[in-house]
């Protein structure tokens, strides 16, 4: 959008006031507009993890989290998840550059790290429901499969995200759309990470203690 | 947000230009070895359990405000200043919600003994 400085002059040349539209810049009224929506779902994992807190100890006689946390294997996916997101900020470093195949290429390392990811955590959860190890045998465990569900899912929409960008960098370049929405992925990525911090401490490291 | 005016190549809007290689880096390795230390601490038992719960709650502070710096690239930079005053506003809120909801239970749990009722 360009700054129009059209201006309502009186019958002596003077400006009595400015009717001009000052758009602002697409890409970071978007991006913006995306940060507000990102820090609202900060607030569903505010109130997961509000329910986790009050329902910890509810473990109706069945396992607690000492019984069924395994820090070290939540270390490992701490690592992949870190390392995706060093991969996707790779791939902005890459837009920066203007570079096509860079950004494509870094997004598909991300990609399968996040994937690896997922797998880590689908085959935790696998065996969990093996043992009988379900929401509905506790209210603690009611908290621990939501909170930990709902990053995994946040992961697993990021995915498929990234799949539809690298699509649209190859398809379109970097057109104005496109760089918004790369913007906005990168934020909505990076913030997996920041949760998973508070998820594999309040977790993985408070329940093992 | 950045300022008003458009650019003509979207890749050179600031906010791509923040992408830091180093920083990207930095964050990695700094918030990996946090979330290291943690481990090591809780699973080798160092201190009592209080103090580790501590360690490790102000271990994951370190991590997410390095993450905001050195990933978001969030400063008072005029590219970036009202994601970081959204961000900063937005805080408190995120920590009121945790817990006031857990003192609340608490509380309701020692005045009418729920606790007792094995939810």
């Amino acid at each position: 959008m360009s700054t129009q400085n059209t201006r309502t002059q009186s019958s002596a040349g003077v400006a009595l006031w400015d009717e001009g539209h000052h758009g602002h810049d697409v890409i970071s009224t978007r991006t913006f507009g995306f940060w507000l929506y990102m820090l609202s779902d900060a607030m569903i994992f505010a109130t997961l993890f509000a329910a986790y807190a009050v329902l910890a100890s509810h473990t109706a006689g069945g396992p607690a989290a000492q019984d069924i946390v395994h820090p070290w294997y939540a270390f490992g996916e701490t690592v992949l998840v870190f390392s995706s997101v060093l991969a996707f900020g790779f791939s902005v470093t890459a837009l920066k550059a203007a570079s096509r195949g860079g950004v494509i290429g870094w997004m598909a390392v991300a990609l399968l790290l996040g994937a690896g990811f997922l797998g880590m955590e689908i085959h935790e959860f696998a065996g969990l429901a093996m043992q009988g190890i379900v929401p509905a045998r506790s209210a603690f465990l009611s908290s621990y499969w939501v909170l930990v569900l709902t990053h995994g899912l946040h992961m697993a929409f990021g995915l498929i995200w990234m799949l539809v960008m690298m699509y649209q960098v190859a398809r379109y370049g970097f057109s104005t759309d496109v760089v918004a929405r790369l913007l906005s992925l990168k934020y909505f990525w990076f913030f997996q990470a920041v949760m998973w911090v508070c998820v594999f401490t309040v977790i993985y490291l408070h329940g093992a203690i | 947000m950045s300022d008003s005016h458009d650019h003509e190549n979207p890749v050179q809007h600031p906010e791509v230009q923040l992408a830091s290689r180093a920083g990207y880096v930095a964050g990695f390795i700094l918030t990996l070895g946090l979330m290291f230390t943690s481990l090591e601490l809780v699973t080798h038992h160092v201190w009592a359990p209080f103090k580790l719960m501590v360690a490790t709650s102000a271990a994951a502070l370190v991590a997410v405000i390095l993450q905001s710096y050195l990933l978001f690239r969030l400063d008072l930079s005029k590219a970036q200043r009202w994601n970081t005053f959204a961000l900063i506003i937005m805080i408190p809120l995120f920590v009121l919600i945790i817990a006031l909801t857990w003192w609340m239970f608490q509380s309701l749990g020692a005045r009418t003994m729920i606790h007792g009722m094995g939810m």
